[in-house]
């Protein structure tokens, strides 16, 4: 059993970070862990951008992952990695999806939106962490429908070096966990994300 | 059973554990959640928002005056409202248990202060628990209940966002249900608060308590010490798990205080501990209550034992602890080097890189037809940008005071745009307009429009009425006649009060129709004395949750000249320009057909696909 293993999620309020962040607190439970899953609510929800914690192990207390104890960034979006990239550990993890979405300041023209190479540039060289990006809406839509893209993630965070959760476990939790008629759909989406970051990672 | 549980759902079950038959609020962040779990858990118990929470807590008060438990729920500026009737609460004591939810927001996250309400503890003479995660929350909701029927008083019980909205495994138990008949004794001096003699007499009464329950809190199994070590740590409430969690990371040994109790504060615990060790930090979020009470208890058994905390710049009077916080204070009394609060260059970097993502009025929200409408009308009657202030009010159109719209000029409690707006078309002698939400209508914007038609007050007030309470996730209000629990309720008809009340302009308007909107905003700024106008349209979530949405439209290619008037007048993020093509194109994934950029696209170049073709 791990004593401290820690996620972060990120993304923009409306995209099911939430979800997300319960499903892998349910599937930790499942497993005999010590679970805390934190999270703001609130104005969040309105396209904001919105970060939870999922932290399990018998060393875990506060539902906040202490900044640089990332095991692992899910970002939803890749400004929203960037954002909370002082939470990632040395060498860890993040796995980001790659499809912007651009904040309305943005779109006014008050804002500029940074390219994949500048993100990538800070993850890598100044975090020491390692970034894989993938188009989870397209396999979400590839698996049936685009609400899927949040377990095609999860999917891919499975995949992540040293994850103490095996992916059968987590899929089960989730096939117990969605609608009976969306369980197809969700099971493909899953696998789609873990053959994902397989290839990505080289695994 | 053990549960994966956010803390409000945890304090539910507690409090369904306990038997309770009534429970009530009003929705407020970060405490929302506790209401809606009991509603869903048993809809049996009369689960319902009211009006405003001082309302709440009297409703709740008449019910444990019959013998009945009941809990109240608010968040932290909740308690201002129902400050008056806790205070005289306080001297009748109840009967039934009574709880009050008060959940405070250090950060803060959600919440226009940072108020600490355990000094509504010390002010009103009543016993605060507070717990540190959602297992306490839960073992400690059902203890309020023993302590508030023992001593026959109301319990305040106080949580932070970070036990509110955390989510943890939670061992709970079976829900019971009380076999009490509801029975309510006449007794003057206790619930007649207008013989001075009898006031007299139940301060004695409260004070005495006080000290009873003070001496229960000596040995209450929530309060512990643990460790052994010359450096005292008293703590209380989320803090203690960064207590847990840093302290075998620095390598010394603490010895540790966990208290639940903060009022009234058990002194010889605190005192007897204080004399085990060289010196003592107090950990706690808000403001530093427990540091003084701490003090205060040194001070009265002559110890001088050093003890830090906020108050010695050991950690911050503002903002919420955090692990790195609690093991930088620990640090430093240790005489060792802290780490830096400055915030590294990297990071500087990566923040100054990512653009500021504000959250935004929803693609399709009702306001923002509301206030682009009420800008362009104040526009065409020759007002400036920023002439003619405008009163903002709690709820997702506060958001109106972000770009493109930066509409609002103040916002800070429930009702106060209206209060605000009187004020000052007394201070200037003109037209001032409010913006006031339908659910904050109700909760104490009533009472300041009776006054603006009292004494003929130059307002013009826009009620929002989005059919709900929006920004804490879609509640029911009188205004809508919902129910939690399916119970059936009466729906309150804004209008018809409205003109009830004797305001002579009064129009109902549909604000995704912008130029109605528009010509009737500029005529109530023509009536002298007040006019209220009633921007009435569902809030938009919903209708999406039910799958009601219609045809979305679409930027005609030929005719987009990339000018961005549309984003630049909305900030709808459903819009979306593409620099390679000078274009902007419409997100079908978020739109919602609300037609409001197709109004004001300057070149017609946004059309639903029934108008394509149909007339150029």
């Amino acid at each position: 059993m791990v004593k401290e293993y820690n996620i972060v999620i990120t993304g923009v309020g409306g995209q099911g970070i939430l979800t997300a962040a319960n499903l892998l607190g349910w599937a930790a439970l499942h497993a005999g862990y010590k679970v805390r899953v934190g999270e703001v609510h609130g104005m969040s929800q309105r396209f904001g951008s919105v970060i939870a914690y999922v932290r399990f192990g018998e060393d875990v207390y506060g539902a906040m992952v202490p900044e640089g104890k990332a095991d692992v960034i899910l970002a939803f979006e890749p400004v929203e990695a960037l954002r909370y990239i002082n939470y990632l550990k040395e060498g860890g993890l993040v796995i980001a999806n790659s499809n912007p979405i651009p904040p309305v300041q943005v779109s006014m023209g008050l804002a500029t939106y940074p390219s994949m190479e500048e993100i990538k540039k800070i993850i890598e060289e100044d975090f020491k962490g390692k970034l894989i990006t993938l188009d989870a809406e397209k396999l979400a839509l590839e698996a049936g429908n685009v609400i899927t893209t949040n377990v095609v993630l999860i999917g891919a965070l499975t995949q992540t070096p040293g994850f103490p959760l095996s992916a059968e476990h987590v899929k089960e939790v989730i096939r117990l966990s969605v609608p009976k008629k969306a369980v197809d759909i969700n099971m493909k989406a899953f696998e789609l994300g873990v053959k994902a970051a397989k290839e990505l990672l080289g695994l | 059973m053990r549960k994966l549980l956010m803390g409000n759902e945890a304090i539910a079950y507690g409090a369904l554990e306990s038997g309770i038959s009534f429970a009530t609020g009003y929705p407020g962040t970060p405490s929302t959640e506790v209401i809606e779990t009991i509603a869903r858990l048993n809809p049996e118990v009369f689960a319902e928002w009211a009006p405003n929470e001082k309302v709440a807590l009297e409703e709740a008060a008449g019910v444990s005056y019959a013998g009945l438990r009941s809990l109240v729920t608010m968040k932290c500026v909740g308690l201002n409202v129902a400050a008056d009737p806790l205070m005289s609460l306080a001297y009748s004591g109840v009967e039934g248990g009574l709880v009050i939810l008060v959940a405070d927001d250090p950060g803060p996250h959600t919440s226009q202060t940072e108020q600490d309400d355990r000094y509504y503890g010390k002010l009103s003479l009543l016993p605060v628990l507070e717990p540190y995660d959602p297992q306490e929350a839960h073992d400690l909701i059902k203890y309020a209940y023993e302590l508030s029927e023992k001593y026959k008083v109301p319990v305040i019980f106080r949580t932070t966002t970070r036990v509110n909205h955390t989510t943890a495994d939670v061992e709970v138990g079976e829900f019971i249900k009380l076999e009490r008949k509801p029975e309510f004794k006449k007794d003057v001096q206790r619930y007649v608060r207008a013989s001075m003699k009898g006031n007299l007499e139940r301060h004695k009464w409260l004070n005495k308590t006080l000290k009873e329950i003070e001496k229960e809190f000596e040995t209450l199994r929530f309060n512990w010490i643990e460790g052994e070590g010359k450096i005292g740590i008293i703590v209380e409430g989320a803090p203690y798990n960064y207590v847990k969690e840093v302290v075998p990371k620095i390598g010394e040994s603490f010895k540790i205080l966990k208290l639940s109790t903060p009022h009234p504060l058990p002194k010889k615990l605190v005192v007897d501990f204080l004399k085990s060790v060289d010196m003592a930090i107090v950990v706690e979020d808000g403001a530093p209550f427990l540091e003084e009470e701490v003090k205060i208890a040194a001070y009265e058994e002559g110890l001088s034992v050093p003890i830090y905390g906020k108050k010695t710049g050991h950690l911050p009077l503002e903002g919420e602890l955090t692990p790195s916080l609690v093991r930088n204070a620990l640090l430093g009394l240790l005489g060792k080097e802290a780490q830096s609060y400055e915030k590294p260059k990297e990071v500087e970097e990566a923040e100054k890189l990512a653009p500021s993502r504000p959250p935004t009025m929803c693609p399709g929200c009702p306001h923002r037809g509301s206030y682009r409408a009420l800008l362009d009308a104040l526009r065409e009657l020759k007002f400036k940008k920023d002439e003619l202030p405008i009163h903002g009010d709690i709820g997702c159109y506060a958001l109106s005071l972000l770009p493109p719209l930066e509409a609002i000029w103040t916002e800070y409690v429930m009702g106060a745009s209206i209060s605000l707006a009187n004020g000052q078309s007394i201070a200037f002698g003109k037209k001032i307009v409010a913006t006031i939400g339908d659910s904050t209508f109700f909760h104490n914007g009533i009472q300041p429009l009776v006054d603006a038609v009292y004494k003929n007050l130059d307002v013009l007030v826009m009620i929002l009425d989005n059919r709900t309470t929006a920004m804490t996730g879609h509640q029911p209000h009188p205004g809508t006649g919902g129910s939690e629990t399916g119970r059936k309720f009466n729906e309150i008809d804004i209008e018809a009060l409205v003109k009830a009340l004797g305001v002579k302009y009064v129009k109902t308007v549909d604000p995704y129709d912008l130029k109605a909107t528009r010509e009737a905003i500029k005529e109530a700024m023509q009536v002298k004395g007040p006019a209220v106008i009633i921007a009435k349209r569902e809030c938009i979530i919903p209708v999406i949750r039910r799958g009601e949405i219609g045809e979305l439209p679409t930027v005609i290619g030929d005719k987009c000249v990339g000018c961005k008037a549309c984003i630049l007048l909305t900030g709808c993020p459903a819009l979306v320009y593409d620099p390679e093509i000078n274009k902007v194109r419409i997100d079908p994934l978020i739109c919602t057909g609300c037609g409001i950029c197709n109004q004001l696209c300057p070149f017609d170049a946004i059309k639903f696909p029934s108008e394509i073709g149909k007339k150029e």
